[in-house]
């Protein structure tokens, strides 16, 4: 049986969604940038501020000077949240089988679903229709055999619109395309395949459709065959339904940017503080820790480490964050933006170790250093985070 | 009330990067405490030594030479107590600096001698002090390690000395060397180590202060007091230190100069007249009273290692430099003044600067060492300091800022010379703010702005100069502390003016990329024609297309005389000189003055001087003149104007009006200047000159404060410029295609492409089986050399021509790969660069390349298909990538749909709009920022469209608007005025904005309108 895959997206859906929350906002030139750091860049622009120029990446300094009536919003996240949740309770209720592919888009494989839904047209159909009518939201859809079809086809057309592809007829669709509509060629390692295919003058996906295999693999390698088949529209990748993993997780954006070690460990350590809070009171430990650090040249760095044994107490993750701190916040350039995730968690066992091989000493201290941090819990669960706070001494 | 107490270790701006307060205001601050003597210890370094003897003066100290001797966890303070002392001192610093080996103790134990040292450093105190306790003391400086110190001296038995370690003037200053630690360490305020700094606690101190540190050491301060009486303070640099030439005695010098002299003069002249013998006896008497023969006959064996060079300076101003070939330049035919060069009251050692190709200067330098020796010789240094900018750039990085957004910052700085400096009258607070406010630049700026207008100046590092070399008699290290630059060279700490204030005689041997121009074209010449120049013999000053194309000012790519300014002036000094008088007046001649006037002393006269040349009547200043500045219409030009000034109205000896001339120059000059406008305006006086009159001349004589030339200078200058221009005129080709390959001219590539097609050349593309690495010109083509495609590895390219060279041309891009065997990524640049197109055949350049990488693939290659070839766009986007420039097309080609919607008129039909208001199209070539008096920033652009180049003027008001625009190398869309002056043309600018800007008009919003 030929798949169905429908994908629907709502365009620049940070942006859709603030429209919906304040309807002035629908007609002026808008776009989501961080507020308060001086040198933030565009996340997202409306189709009224591209048309004066303004681009996702622009630093906001040079937009402002370019289309004087831009409005400019900070991310909100929460709201992204509900509003990506609301888009699946829609997705949800046409079939179990669909995929996030990022916020306000998702995949979805409606294949065998037509006797109860009707064709794969009129789920897209509809999937459209119940989010403008439920939520005022404008998405795209595209249909076809499978994920790489659907997906191009839905970037293809405007809101409220509807591409389908018909099974057979993939190459055709895929053929004038310009190679670069491949989502998969726009990853880091891609590059160079990238800069060969531009050499070699292979600018459609017609062109490398039409290459001998044989050919195109003496200079693509082992990605020849894999391009070669998108080209042709085929992709064999079922549509993958998201796998939670438990996780907390906080970001701190730093507004004005900041370069000083001291105050940047200070912010760090009130979200472990805050993290491990919620892990004690959820009595779960973690097993992970990662931290990712944005420069304010939009430079992100990731660190991770894996916990042993895994724990709830900032006591034991100190450390450890200190050293990821060190290791990712290693250029002289200030910072904008750092997350903290907490992730391998499980339930706190409580039955403890009989034999602590630790020093006396060590036992003690870590001892000490729990108790305060749950006599803490209790002042600031019950006057507020602000009522006491660690310092530091020089 | 004097002290008892002296500063015994102190730092100033020339530790580098370590001590905060300057020179003067450290002495200054010395002095203001009571104390009679200061010592000057910078960290491992003499840097500001020659400097500080003259300012301590000033301020009435006593100056004592030391250095905080720094290396690994040693550490001394080294005084220099007698001048063995100080040659120890130049010697352990050297060893410091040079030496792989270098051991602390040790070597401060072997050196010794004449010194006095005072250290906290416990085991080194041991092992001085079993050599000898004299002149060894405990140094103990407020702090937390004082206790320490204390016991060590006590143990050991070796007398305490109170010291501040001073870093900075107050304790307040301590950030500021925190900031300084901060840069040097490239780290940022929070991450820089306390290990890294001083203590908050080294502040100069005054006395007081110190001895509540001491209630229970009082010898401690006394012992400075006792150390400062001992050390040496009677410093004399004067003398002047140079080696003998092959060991002859003086006397034995001055004959073989004398018959050398003669011999040359009888090769420049044949037949010497009685003018001749007179000059060459007046400056042999001159040179051999000053014991000077050795030093010509050194610089002449320099010389002689290259066949093309140019004697650049004063000295050409010598009868004796030109007959030993060193100059070229006659300089009885051209009156040149010999005492510009040389006389018997100056007292500094005269100074030859001679020009080499610049590819050649390496080997000359080799030679000079291996001559002389690298005991004996050295380069000058620079002593590269916090500049403005630099200053801006270091302080933004401690302050984490990104490296795109300094790079904006600075951009703008750039075309705001008025904003880099503190706006003299407003707080360095508010001017910090201002600027900010001005220029849109949000926090931390403002406070980086305010950091950066306190640490300019500081010194950072050491670089070599351009060409000083000095060479001195016996162990250079006795002299002057050496260090070994990254090239492998030693490398005094002294910059040029300490270096001559020092006593060693510097000798400038200097790259000249116009000689090699010179040498390449004639080379080609010879190549193409057979015809032989001999550049020593010859001599193009009559050749009239050569003196035709100077009087039509199309001297692009000539040496000296390219830039938009010169060009337009020889435009309108020939374009609008009466008949008669044009057919009267030399091109040379006319040449000397033109190169001189247009440097920024005179440039201000420079019409005025034209409108003389064209017989408008004047009246000089004051009847006194008229001689000394008959030669240039009444208009001071030259430095030796300045002297011929002083000594016709302010009564100077020529000895005198000459240090003057010297002293202008200078950069700390403030004090010497006082004294010589006094005895100027008393001179002056005495001649009758009226005030108004004395104080107009001498602003005339300030602005020679600024870049100006001796006549020598330009005459010497003058003449590389006039064969360059012969080249230009006669064998176009070949001179583009040198001009271009030595690089380094006043345009870019492009612009000179640009001119050779308007020139009537044809500019070929690189090709596999015709290029070389340079360019390459015959008759009226220039091919582009593969030097042009950039990453391209000159190994490689060699390999392919010596390979054509030896096998006949190559038949295919098979063939190629088969006999060059290429790295693929070499040979991918070569496909796209077009090098390929003559043998390609039926293959697209993307066919090519697909072979190529099939070439390097494991398995066999079978069908390969032939992709179409690129489109016109990807062409033109690769000619960029590869050459900077679009070569196949105009790079206003690429905006003609935008050009086409745009009314404009071309630039060739200028003329015919003089008065009106015109939009022109242009690619900005070049540009020149320059000040107003009232130092306004304004900009002289020259653009070139299609049809021509055009110069354009950016006053001021306009200039605030647009300068954020500009930039070399982009399209413009300019709209304004057409002025005529003196019969050229210039566009007056009122709008100016990017063609390639989408008909976006927000982005010619000006800057600092937007704020008020």
């Amino acid at each position: 049986m030929d798949r169905q895959i429908v994908c629907f997206a709502v365009p620049s859906f940070e942006i859709a969604v603030a429209r919906l929350h304040d309807p002035t906002l629908r007609t002026r030139p808008l776009a989501i940038a961080p507020l308060v750091t001086p040198r933030a860049l565009l996340r997202e622009v409306s189709p009224e501020a591209e048309q004066d120029g303004l681009f996702v990446g622009m630093p906001i300094e040079q937009a402002r000077r370019w289309c004087p009536t831009l409005h400019v919003l900070p991310s909100n996240p929460s709201r992204m949240q509900r509003a990506d949740q609301s888009l699946r309770s829609v997705v949800t209720r046409y079939t179990p089988v669909w995929e996030p592919s990022q916020p306000g888009s998702f995949l979805m494989d409606v294949t065998g679903t037509a006797k109860i839904f009707g064709p794969a047209y009129d789920v897209a159909a509809n999937i459209q229709r119940d989010v403008l009518t439920h939520y005022q939201l404008e998405g795209t859809a595209g249909v076809g055999s499978n994920k790489l079809v659907a997906q191009t086809a839905a970037n293809l057309v405007g809101p409220s619109q509807l591409y389908d592809v018909r099974p057979g007829s993939e190459q055709v669709f895929m053929s004038p395309l310009p190679i670069r509509i491949l989502l998969g060629l726009h990853r880091p390692c891609m590059r160079p395949i990238l800069n060969r295919l531009d050499d070699l003058n292979l600018l459609t996906l017609g062109d490398i459709a039409r290459s001998p295999i044989d050919a195109l693999a003496l200079v693509l390698g082992d990605y020849a065959r894999q391009l070669s088949r998108w080209a042709q529209g085929i992709d064999h990748v079922p549509v993958l339904p998201p796998t939670g993993q438990p996780r907390l997780e906080e970001t701190v954006v730093i507004e004005p940017d900041e370069i000083d070690d001291t105050a940047l460990w200070g912010r760090l350590q009130d979200i472990l503080q805050r993290l491990c809070r919620t892990l004690r009171s959820q009595r779960r430990v973690c097993s992970r820790l990662s931290l990712t650090i944005r420069y304010s040249d939009q430079v992100d760095v990731v660190k991770q480490d894996r916990i042993q044994p895994e724990t709830c107490w900032e006591t034991d993750l100190s450390p450890l964050l200190s050293s990821l701190f060190q290791r990712c916040f290693r250029r002289r350039i200030r910072l904008c933006r750092m997350t903290l995730c907490l992730t391998g968690l499980t339930a706190y066992a409580e039955q403890g170790s009989l034999f602590n091989d630790q020093p006396l000493e060590h036992q003690r201290r870590q001892e000490r250093a729990k108790n305060l941090a749950i006599a803490l819990d209790t002042l600031h669960a019950r006057f507020g985070e602000q009522a006491i706070r660690y310092g530091r001494s020089h | 009330m004097a002290s008892s107490f002296t500063h015994l270790h102190t730092h100033s701006s020339y530790s580098p990067m370590f001590g905060v307060s300057t020179l003067e205001t450290l002495c200054r601050a010395v002095h203001t405490q009571g104390h009679a003597a200061v010592a000057l210890t910078d960290t491992n370094g003499l840097y500001g030594a020659i400097r500080f003897l003259d300012v301590a003066r000033q301020m009435g100290l006593k100056p004592i030479l030391g250095v905080d001797l720094v290396h690994g966890e040693h550490r001394a303070v080294l005084l220099a107590k007698t001048l063995t002392g100080y040659a120890n001192l130049c010697s352990v610093l050297s060893a410091r600096h040079s030496d792989q080996s270098f051991d602390f103790i040790t070597a401060v134990a072997r050196h010794r001698t004449g010194l006095i040292v005072l250290s906290d450093d416990r085991p080194a105190l041991a092992t001085w002090s079993q050599d000898t306790r004299e002149d060894l003391y405990v140094e103990l400086t407020p702090g937390p390690m004082m206790h320490e110190a204390v016991t060590v001296s006590r143990r050991l038995g070796l007398p305490p000395v109170a010291t501040t370690r001073a870093s900075f003037l107050q304790p307040s200053d301590y950030q500021a060397h925190r900031l300084l630690r901060a840069i040097a360490k490239n780290t940022t305020w929070s991450r820089l180590r306390e290990e890294d700094c001083c203590l908050p606690s080294h502040w100069l101190m005054p006395e007081a202060s110190v001895a509540r540190h001491f209630p229970h050491l009082p010898e401690a301060l006394t012992n400075t007091g006792l150390i400062a009486a001992q050390c040496h303070t009677d410093w004399d640099f004067k003398e002047t230190i140079f080696p003998a030439f092959r060991q002859l005695s003086t006397g034995d010098a001055y004959e073989m100069l004398r018959a050398k002299a003669y011999t040359g003069a009888r090769w420049r002249y044949g037949t010497l007249s009685e003018q001749v013998v007179q000059r060459l006896n007046k400056e042999l008497t001159v040179i051999r009273d000053k014991g000077y023969a050795h030093y010509f006959l050194i610089v002449e064996d320099i010389v002689r290692q290259a066949p093309r060079t140019c004697g650049r300076g004063s000295a050409a101003a010598s009868i004796v430099s030109y007959c030993l070939g060193i100059t070229h330049v006659d300089p009885i035919r051209y009156n040149l003044l010999f005492e510009r060069f040389l006389n018997p009251g100056r007292h500094d050692p005269p100074d030859i600067d001679i020009d080499f190709p610049w590819d050649e200067r390496p080997h000359i330098l080799d030679w000079v060492f291996m001559r002389y020796g690298r005991r004996h010789a050295a380069m000058v240094a620079n002593q590269n300091t916090l500049a403005p900018r630099a200053a801006m750039r270091e302080i933004a990085k401690v302050y984490g800022m990104p490296a795109e957004e300094i790079g904006k910052a600075l951009a703008l700085f750039h075309r705001r010379a008025d904003f880099v400096e503190v706006t003299s009258g407003l707080s360095a607070k508010t001017w910090s703010e201002q600027v900010c406010r001005a220029l849109r630049l949000s926090a931390p700026w403002p406070e980086i702005l305010l950091w950066s207008a306190q640490l300019q100046g500081h010194i950072r590092n050491l670089s070599v100069h351009p060409g000083g070399v000095v060479l001195v008699p016996d162990d250079i290290r006795r002299y002057v502390p050496v260090e070994i630059s990254a090239s492998g060279l030693p490398v005094i700490q002294w910059e040029k003016d300490q270096t001559e204030d020092a006593g060693l005689v510097k000798i400038d041997l200097l790259g000249n990329r116009s000689l090699a121009v010179i040498r390449d074209a004639l080379a080609a010449i010879k190549g193409n024609t057979g015809r032989a120049i001999d550049y020593a013999t010859w001599n193009p000053l009559s050749d009239a297309a050569t003196n035709e194309l100077i009087r039509r000012g199309d001297t692009m790519g000539c040496f000296y005389v390219e830039s938009p300014a010169t060009r337009l002036l020889l435009k309108k000094l020939w374009g609008g000189m009466p008949r008669t008088q044009r057919a009267q007046a030399d091109v040379f001649d006319y040449l000397v003055v033109v190169s001189s006037i247009i440097r920024p002393a005179a440039n201000m006269l420079a019409d005025e001087f034209i409108r003389r040349a064209h017989g408008r009547r004047y009246s000089s200043l004051h009847p006194l003149l008229d001689e000394a500045l008959a030669e240039t219409h009444g208009i001071m030009v030259y430095q030796e104007d300045v002297m011929k000034v002083a000594v016709a109205l302010g009564g100077f000896s020529v000895a005198d009006g000459d240090q003057l001339r010297k002293v202008l120059s200078k950069k700390h000059k403030e004090r010497q200047l006082r004294d010589y406008q006094r005895q100027f305006y008393a001179g002056a006086a005495v001649r009758g000159v009226s005030q108004t009159t004395i104080d107009q001349i001498w602003r005339m004589i300030m602005s020679f404060a600024g870049y100006s030339f001796c006549k020598p200078h330009s005459a010497s200058y003058a003449q590389v410029s006039f064969k360059s221009a012969y080249l230009r005129a006669h064998y176009p080709a070949e001179f583009i295609a040198a001009v271009v390959s030595n690089q380094g001219g006043y345009y870019s590539t492009f612009a000179y492409l640009s001119e050779g097609r308007r020139m009537g050349l044809t500019i070929l593309p690189p090709d596999i089986n015709a290029s070389q690495w340079a360019y390459t010109g015959s008759g009226a083509l220039v091919r582009v050399g593969f030097m042009q495609i950039k990453s391209l590895q000159e190994d490689f390219v060699r390999r392919i021509v010596t390979e054509r060279q030896a096998n006949g041309p190559y038949g295919s891009l098979q063939d190629w790969v088969d006999r060059v065997q290429p790295e693929i990524s070499q040979a991918t640049l070569l496909i796209k660069a077009g090098c390929f197109d003559s043998i390609a055949g039926e293959l697209t350049r993307p066919a090519l390349l697909w072979r190529l990488f099939a070439s390097q693939a494991a398995t066999p290659s079978g069908y390969l298909p032939i992709p179409p070839e690129y489109a016109l766009e990807r062409k033109l986007a690769h000619e960029l990538a590869m050459f900077g420039f679009p070569l196949s097309c105009h790079p206003l080609d690429r905006f003609q749909a935008t050009v086409d919607r745009t009314p404009h008129i071309a630039a060739k039909d200028l003329p015919q709009h003089v008065g009106k208001q015109v939009t022109v199209i242009g690619w900005l070539v070049t540009e020149k920022i320059v000040s107003t008096k009232r130092g306004e920033p304004m900009e002289f652009l020259t653009l070139e469209d299609q049809t021509g180049l055009y110069d354009a003027t950016v006053f001021p008001a306009t200039y605030r608007r647009y300068c954020h625009l500009l930039a070399t190398n982009h399209a413009y869309v300019v709209t304004g005025r057409v002025e005529a002056q003196l019969s050229t043309v210039t566009l007056t600018v009122h709008e100016l904005r990017l063609l390639a800007s989408r008909d976006d008009v927000s982005q010619c919003e000006p800057i600092e309108e937007a704020i008020q």
